[in-house]
């Protein structure tokens, strides 16, 4: 189902408002199967994105001179598996287990234990459910059955890699000559998986936040100490997400158009010299090069596994029409 | 802008004039035949040695992948065993690594979803072979070449279980190849007692329909009856049906195939590949234009970690102290096995009469697994992939048969395993006069723990160890006394069932005990 509006006002204002509820069903996509390595090529059941899309954007003139434009959009979208299809008979999963994807939940969200502290001591430690192997200094998971315990039990749906809300603006401005084009987007409501500090074979070269590890009682509630032989502390946990919210400033343009008078003269129809920059600032959380949700495998997104950045590009250019 | 357009435009056209002109060619220009390498439609027969080889080849390939006999097999077997320490650097490897080393393992260690799917591949291999021996129609065969053929497959196919087995206990047994992989490929596990008696089940088929040898200047190493009788002494061996495993052993030593006069010191070079010790062999091959693809990553892992021409691997599975201390005075296998990095007051030299460097991260290397310098610098390659895997060697049958026949056997027959023993000790001596004596117990109990002392050190660092003290029902004490002491029977003679394959089963599959 789709709906779609759109109002114009005195061909200033601009407002447009889209509603749609699409199924898309037996999606091909390569599958991990139990007791095989190879990736198998299936269909894959019912999912369901339903969202809203709506934009306003406003165009104006102030005397002779001075133009302007200014618009912003915004999108939710809410993705879910319907049923995964009759003839499987086992879990789908992604990236090693990261990743499943289970009815009525969003496509390969990430899966497993929730942090809930370190554990500061041996005393500390036996007041709370832990592992069989558990150590100060480890990470506290939440004993999400309440048995007492932390086992795979207490795994389940930790955060999905796709943002649910998306959003941009535009503006623009005209004075005489000049020109200014400014773009802006951002995206809220992903987690990216911090898959490349689940790397063991180095104690040398941690990340930034290892500064603040876990060494003695009251040091650190949030980091494990720094010890790879602890490879409870390497378990797919809320500890490896971080939010993927990020916005940003895409596009960035100054322009100055010459008068055409004075370039006839040098027989030049049309000049205009410009400033471009882009992806030239991005506020952000996120520890690795690029916030944008990493989707290489539907069932298995949202890891960084020490992703490619995303390039600041300045260009400066200068246009003549003869 | 607008005249931009047109350059799409005239693309657009062009291809469709193309696709117009293409019905007339034979081929569509995307069906064109894969160049360089051959796959299971083109693979040249009968230019090649059997209408089968592009299916069985293949399960022979897998022996040398990644997943089957590199890292993870080395870590399970020889790493978690007394005999050996990770090495490498402290850190190297992480978790998954050191736990191998110090237990437990827990079920997310990588190392065991690898064995898993690594063993499970090369099933699925040996699967098609067989599903094409009896159904493909258009291959053109004797029936002799196809029970053969099957006969390889079964072997195969019965050393990944015995694998599986001993790694993870019980396991989903898996005979077929899937029409439906969604819809069957979730198997629940079968009892140990089931995979075993599978196990045999295929192992016997092979003996029967194996031959006794191949040519070996054109098939180097493929399995034969011996293979397949010395691998099922070693099956019943496990599950201590020693009547049997003596049987089978005796089996290798009667068919005239293998003997012991191959030196101890040539067993493990590359001029001793395939000789008359080897009864089941990984092949590996390199060439200087394919120096590590046709090979297997073996020697490699364990290579010396130095640096300029020392830099032959991660210098990962060195003997212990443990293993060091085992050895009777003046046993030449000792200095064969275990490679000692030179200090400031001793350096020691390769069994090629290189000087070892000094300073390296680990004090001990594998002696075993030492390439050829002159095979490194014809290849332009310091790793080693060519290095054959010594799987089943024929020293290891007489020393099961010794076994098996002295538990079989008690105080009456004790010269026949006793005989067996000594004749393994008879070539370690290598002629040297005044060690290694020949045993004269009467006592089988003293023999026993002798012919358990000569497994140790004639195999180390060849797998088997973990294995044995297992069977034997020693490992927690041996363990715990050679440091490991996390390790307990009840829950470490296992590894955990992997927890992505847990995970994948949806609960069919269930966690080994104490996990």
């Amino acid at each position: 189902m789709h709906c779609y509006h759109q109002i114009y006002l005195l061909g200033k204002l601009n407002v447009e408002f889209t509603w749609y509820d699409r199924t898309t069903t037996d999606i091909l996509t390569g599958v991990t199967l139990p007791n095989d390595s190879r990736s198998y090529f299936t269909n894959l059941g019912q999912i369901s994105n339903k969202g809203i899309e709506v934009s306003l954007g406003w165009n104006d003139k102030i005397g002779r001179d001075f133009t302007y434009g200014l618009s912003a959009n915004f999108s939710y979208n809410k993705n879910e598996v319907k049923s995964i299809g009759n003839n499987f008979n086992f879990t789908i999963i992604g990236n090693g287990g990261v990743n499943q994807t289970t009815t009525g939940q969003s496509i390969g969200y990430f899966y497993g234990y929730t942090q809930t502290g370190i554990y500061q001591s041996s005393s500390d430690m036996s007041k709370q459910a832990a592992f069989a192997n558990s150590l100060p200094g480890d990470i506290r998971y939440s004993d999400n059955n309440g048995d007492g315990i932390i086992s795979p039990a207490d795994r389940g749906y930790i955060g999905s890699p796709f943002p649910p809300y998306s959003f941009g603006g535009n503006f623009t401005l005209g004075y005489k000559g000049f020109d200014l084009d400014v773009d802006l987007q951002g995206m809220t409501g992903h987690k990216i998986y911090t898959q490349r500090r689940t790397a063991t074979f180095a104690v040398l070269n941690y990340e930034a936040n290892r500064l603040n590890a876990y060494s003695t009682a009251g040091t650190s509630n949030i980091e494990p100490i720094l010890d790879n032989t602890r490879g409870n502390n390497f378990l797919m946990s809320t500890y490896y997400l971080e939010p993927g919210d990020y916005f940003r400033i895409r596009n960035l343009q100054i322009g100055y158009s010459f008068q055409q008078k004075l370039l006839l003269k040098a027989g030049i129809k049309k000049a205009r010299i410009f400033l471009n920059g882009q992806n030239i600032k991005t506020w952000s959380k996120v520890t690795g090069y690029s916030p944008e949700p990493i989707i290489g495998s539907i069932l298995g997104g949202g890891a960084d596994n020490g992703s490619y950045p995303v390039p600041a590009v300045y260009s400066f250019g200068l246009n003549l029409t003869f | 802008m607008k005249k931009n357009l047109l350059i799409p435009t005239i693309l657009t056209l062009a291809i469709i004039v193309m696709q117009i002109g293409l019905p007339g060619c034979k081929k569509s220009f995307l069906d064109t035949e894969r160049q360089g390498a051959y796959d299971a439609d083109n693979y040249p027969y009968p230019g090649g040695s059997g209408p089968y080889d592009q299916f069985i080849f293949g399960a022979y390939n897998e022996l040398r992948s990644f997943n089957v006999h590199s890292q993870a097999f080395i870590c399970a077997t020889s790493i978690r065993s007394d005999d050996a320490d990770k090495g490498s650097t402290p850190a190297d490897g992480g978790a998954a690594a050191i736990d191998m080393d110090n237990f437990p393992v827990l079920p997310s260690n990588s190392f065991c979803n690898t064995l898993w799917l690594g063993y499970l591949g090369l099933v699925n291999k040996c699967n098609v072979t067989i599903k094409e021996v009896n159904t493909n129609k258009t291959i053109t065969s004797t029936d002799q070449i196809k029970v053969q053929t099957i006969g390889e497959a079964r072997f195969l196919r019965g050393y990944a279980y015995f694998m599986m087995v001993r790694l993870f206990g019980s396991v989903p047994i898996i005979d077929t190849v899937f029409e439906n992989p969604a819809a069957q490929n979730n198997l629940p596990q079968s009892t140990a007692a089931q995979v075993y008696a599978f196990i045999e089940n295929d192992l016997t088929a092979a003996a029967a329909t194996l031959p006794l040898t191949w040519d070996p200047s054109k098939f180097a190493g493929r399995v034969t009856s011996g293979s397949a009788n010395g691998l099922l002494a070693k099956v019943y061996l496990q599950q201590k049906k020693y009547s049997q495993a003596m049987a089978a052993a005796n089996l290798v030593m009667t068919s005239g195939q293998y003997n012991l006069n191959t030196s101890y010191d040539k067993i493990f070079r590359e001029e001793g590949e395939n000789s008359s010790e080897s009864v089941f062999e990984v092949q590996a091959t390199a060439s200087a234009s394919i120096p590590q693809t046709n090979g297997v990553q073996y020697a490699q892992i364990q290579g010396v970690r130095g640096s300029g021409i020392f830099d032959l691997g991660w210098g990962w599975n060195t003997p212990s102290t443990q293993l060091e201390g085992a050895y009777e005075a003046n046993d030449p296998r000792k200095n064969r096995t275990i490679m000692y990095t030179s200090t400031a007051t001793t350096t020691y030299q390769t069994i090629y009469s290189e000087n070892l460097p000094v300073g390296l991260p680990n004090p001990r290397y594998n002696n075993k697994v030492y390439t050829n310098p002159s095979l490194r610098s014809s290849y332009g390659n310091r790793f080693g992939y060519w290095m054959n895997l010594r799987i089943l060697r024929y020293a290891d049958v007489v020393l099961m048969f010794a076994e098996a026949a002295n538990e079989v056997g008690g105080t009456v027959n004790i010269t026949v395993p006793r005989n067996a023993l000594n004749s393994v000790r008879l070539r370690s001596r290598a002629g040297i006069a005044g060690i290694l004596p020949d045993i004269t117990t009467t006592d089988p109990a003293v023999l026993r723990l002798a012919i358990r002392q000569e497994r140790r050190v004639e195999l180390a660092m060849e797998h088997d160890r973990f294995f044995d003290i297992v069977r034997w029902g020693i490992a927690q004490s041996t363990l715990n006394a050679a440091g490991k002491t996390n390790f307990i029977d009840s829950r470490d003679v296992l590894l955990p069932i992997p927890q992505t394959q847990i995970d994948l089963s949806a609960g069919v599959l269930k966690q080994n005990p104490g996990y």
